[in-house]
């Protein structure tokens, strides 16, 4: 197991800026994702690590060792791609044992290592067939048997489950998760899919235009996120701007926002009269027919239904309240009350489930 | 980036580069440097206001441009009737149209002089039908010139157009169509814009070979022209001033040719060119009474046309007594036994083509391997100077290599006293063809595919050996085959080079129709024709593998 510390790394590429100065520090067995939009550099930071490009700025360490102008060959890492990458011209078994008969292990223990790692990940049925004879799923396994089967210093995943269809990508991801647990793999795991980052890593993070905005547990990054970036990526966010009226007494802010006033918990670097933005997910607003109780910690706002979607699991609904909708998502629709497009209703927030963030932020 | 660190694309860059600048820049920059020399410049002036070179410049543009017109006028509705309607034995036709742009065009001009000489087949039929009581001369003149030219050259502008249509996207039609266009409408601003680039390309073969080709005229005794005057000069060196007269023709024709490259440059498609789709299924329209006869006695009359002199030359080449008949009146084996006395033609055309192939293999794949795989700036010195092979005229680097591979210039004047500049220069003259074939197939290769084995530990080198190779074989060995066939069946630029002992069986060919024998000539072109033939159908099933 190796510690992996990439130290103010910069990427240029002709006149685009991939990366910004990028430190990022990967804990000995850790899997952490890079998560962020097209674009945002986490598969040029995966890149950089690799070794398949060398930094234009900053350093790559695995634990002690600088490793930045080691060429990939030399790095021992395990690489899967989107795309497979599978050698077509190779038998299953062959693609597996490859970086084994470079490494020259005798045949026997390749044999052996072949048929664990096969067993493994339940493609023991398919060494003698070639690539094109396998499914989506099949040959991802095959990508991540031959990755994992030399022992790497460091797994890297770039969007490995990107190209596969729904149901299979969360079997493949649940067998991925098992398997680095199992050999305990320092694993950088690059994915623009929030649900992915967030059931797969012990860290995820968050990258925004060559920068990593926010780094922390998955719970971490949900529910405080620290830039409106992060708030609105990860998962869905209503977002008011505002401006705060006055801080009381009893650890309370209220913002004037587009939807009136609304009560938040203080922040300690938020003072009256500053720009802010609201920040609350969809399901943590509470709605109403009538009008509901209300205590020094909540909002209540009247609003009028203009549209409701069910989608099996939960409903959303997008309430008008002023000049602004806001979404609602109510899980276990069955024991909720129906809704229609033009009701009135009333949405009730609490203070505790709303983020402050400070403009440009 | 993951190949800086590798030293064998940075060695094969190197190499590249070094052959590039020793076997093409250097005997370009030999030519310009001896033309422009400040000795010569009053000498260009009065070469460039002479009476022979302003009549032979004359009838270069009327010969090069007329043919142009005339290939066009045959080749573009060729390909538009092949693709869009359902021909009888289509996959036989299609093919078929490759085959007279695979042999030297002057072999062509040796049937013609058979067929349509002043005592050829078809005057002495007219002669004894009693429909004409004295010779047409149908070929005798420019005009015989052009009308071999059209015959031999109009496929590759058929087989551009055809390749381009192959591309087009079929809805871009059909909306054309469901706005209410009719189909000359459809044609004209849908049809013919999207096959502009395939057009221009062929437009510029046939205009540039026409332009530069010396064998041509010289077998039908056409001297008045730019081409033959240029290597009549050089060849027999009579004098320096003739020497020097010869170079600037060349050097006139080197611009001309390039110049109208450049203003085409932006529709001429050599990626695509190398990237022949013959057999995919086209939307076909059946033609129905009249429309469809008409359209298959183009198709099939166009095509017999072109390989009427392909065929003519087995007629000739087993003729044993043949005069003023309209056939041979004796039939035998001779001339094939002639030519099979003298094994050295035969001997030097391996050798040298083996030699040529394995030098475009190895410099064509490994080159465009380093121009897709690896961004450096001499990247695209060596790509644009690989390429550039495809239009410098045979004509410029027989002359260019002449001299500067002459026994006089240090170290590299070695070369030029022995055979080996010979494969040298056919591997650099037709490279091309490999260079284009490797190249679109690395395209489809994905790069994962080698940084997976590099992750895994292998090298660049071994990457490239086991992974890359054995997945791109095909395409790379389509072009190489390519490369080989255009070898054996080069002449123009050998012509110039070859010593005594270092003949090709092309070379041959040329000698012994320049010296009047014929059936002898003809018994070699027989066989270059059927090797060309089956080289062409390994190399077009390798093509198609490749797609699939």
């Amino acid at each position: 197991m190796v510690k992996v510390y990439a130290d103010n790394v910069w990427k240029i590429f002709g006149k685009v800026v991939a990366l910004r100065g990028v430190s990022l520090e990967v804990r000995e067995g850790e899997l952490i994702t890079l998560l962020g939009p097209s674009g945002c550099g986490k598969t040029t930071l995966l890149r950089v690590i690799s070794g398949l490009y060398i930094p234009s700025k900053g350093r790559v360490f695995f634990d002690s060792e600088d490793v930045t102008e080691k060429p990939p060959w030399k790095r021992n890492v395990g690489l899967v791609f989107q795309d497979y990458a599978l050698w077509p011209n190779l038998t299953v078994f062959d693609n597996i044992a490859y970086g084994m008969k470079l490494r020259k292990v005798p045949k026997d223990k390749i044999q052996e290592r072949v048929m664990r790692i096969a067993s493994l990940l339940r493609i023991e049925d398919l060494l003698g067939r070639y690539p094109h004879q396998l499914s989506g799923g099949q040959q991802q396994r095959v990508a991540l048997a031959r990755a994992v089967i030399i022992n790497p210093d460091v797994l890297l995943l770039d969007e490995p489950l990107s190209n596969l269809d729904a149901k299979v990508r969360v079997n493949v991801r649940t067998e991925i998760r098992k398997l680095q647990k199992e050999l305990k793999i320092t694993s950088i795991y690059v994915t623009h899919d929030q649900e992915e980052a967030l059931v797969l890593s012990d860290r995820v993070a968050v990258m925004n235009e060559g920068l990593i905005d926010q780094i922390g547990s998955p719970m971490d990054i949900y529910y405080n996120p620290k830039t409106l970036f992060v708030a609105d990526f990860v998962g869905q966010v209503n977002m008011l701007k505002g401006k705060v009226n006055n801080l009381q007494s009893n650890g309370m802010l209220e913002i004037e926002t587009e939807v009136g006033a609304i009560q938040a918990m203080a922040v300690p670097e938020i003072r009256t009269g500053d720009d802010v933005y609201v920040v609350f997910r969809p399901e943590n607003i509470e709605v109403f027919k009538s009008l509901p109780s209300k205590d020094y910690e909540s909002t209540v706002l009247d609003g009028i239904v203009d549209a409701v979607q069910f989608l099996g699991n939960l409903m959303r609904i997008d309430i008008r309240v002023s000049s602004k909708t806001l979404r609602i998502e109510l899980h276990n629709p069955v024991r909720r009350e129906l809704f229609a497009p033009g009701d009135r209703v009333y949405i009730r927030l609490s203070a505790k489930n709303i983020r402050v963030l400070k403009s440009g932020e | 980036m993951w190949e800086k660190a590798s030293s064998f694309i940075s060695i094969a860059r190197w190499i590249l580069f070094i052959y590039a600048l020793l076997f093409i820049l250097y005997p370009l920059a030999y030519l310009v440097v001896y033309v422009v020399s400040p000795r010569s410049i009053s000498e260009i002036f009065y070469f460039l206001t002479s009476e022979l070179f302003l009549s032979s410049l004359r009838n270069s543009l009327w010969v090069s441009l007329a043919t142009t017109f005339l290939a066009t006028l045959i080749g573009l509705p060729y390909a538009y009737f092949l693709h869009r309607y359902d021909i009888p034995l289509k996959r036989i036709v299609v093919p078929a149209t490759f085959m007279p742009t695979m042999v030297p065009p002057f072999v062509g001009a040796l049937s013609i002089i058979f067929l349509f000489g002043r005592f050829g087949t078809i005057n002495l039929i007219l002669l004894d039908l009693n429909i004409i009581n004295r010779p047409i001369n149908f070929i005798y003149g420019l005009h015989g010139v052009i009308f071999i030219q059209t015959l031999t050259l109009f496929p590759w502008i058929g087989i551009n157009v055809y390749n381009s249509l192959l591309k087009m996207d079929r809805s871009l039609e059909e909306a054309a169509e469901s706005l209410g266009a009719t189909p000359f409408r459809r044609f004209t601003t849908v049809t013919l814009p999207s096959v502009v680039p395939g057009l221009l390309t062929g437009m510029f073969m046939v205009l540039s070979f026409a332009f530069t080709d010396y064998a041509t005229p010289i077998v039908l005794g056409q001297y008045e022209l730019l081409a033959p005057q240029a290597f009549l000069n050089i060849q027999q060196a009579i004098d320096e001033t003739r020497v020097r007269m010869g170079t600037y023709m060349v050097f006139f024709m080197l611009l001309i040719v390039v110049a109208l490259f450049l203003a085409t440059k932006k529709y001429i498609t050599l990626k695509e060119y190398a990237a022949l789709r013959l057999q995919k299924p086209v939307e076909q329209v059946e033609a129905r009474g009249m429309k469809k006869i008409l359209i298959c006695t183009f198709i099939y009359v166009s095509l017999l046309l072109s390989l009427m002199p392909h065929l003519f030359v087995f007629i000739i080449s087993f003729s044993k007594a043949w005069s003023f008949t309209p056939f041979p009146t004796k039939w035998s084996l001779d001339n094939f036994a002639t030519i099979l006395e003298n094994k050295t033609p035969f001997v030097n055309t391996a050798v040298y083509s083996l030699i040529g192939t394995l030098i475009c293999f190895l410099i064509g794949s490994i080159g465009a391997y380093v121009i897709t795989r690896s961004s450096h700036p001499l990247n695209t010195v060596i790509d644009s100077v690989l390429s550039m092979m495809f239009v410098v005229p045979g004509i410029v680097v027989g002359t260019s290599y002449l001299f500067a591979f002459q026994k006089t210039v240090p170290i590299v004047g070695m070369l030029g006293s022995t055979w080996l500049i010979m494969p040298l220069m056919l591997a650099t003259r037709r490279i091309t063809y490999t260079v284009r074939y490797s190249f679109a197939t690395y395209l489809t290769i994905r790069k994962t595919l080698e940084e997976a084995a590099f992750s895994l530990g292998e090298k660049p080198l071994k990457a490239f050996l086991k992974i890359v190779m054995p997945n791109a074989i095909y395409g790379i060995l389509a072009g190489v085959l390519f490369s080989f066939i255009e070898i054996l069946n080069e002449l123009t630029a050998s012509l110039f080079l070859y010593k005594p002992g270092w003949e090709t069986v092309t070379i041959q060919m040329f000698i012994q129709m320049t010296a009047g024998k014929f059936p002898v000539s003809s018994a070699y072109a027989v066989l270059l024709f059927l090797w060309s033939i089956s080289f062409t159908a390994i190399a077009m099933n390798l093509a198609n593998k490749i797609r699939a």
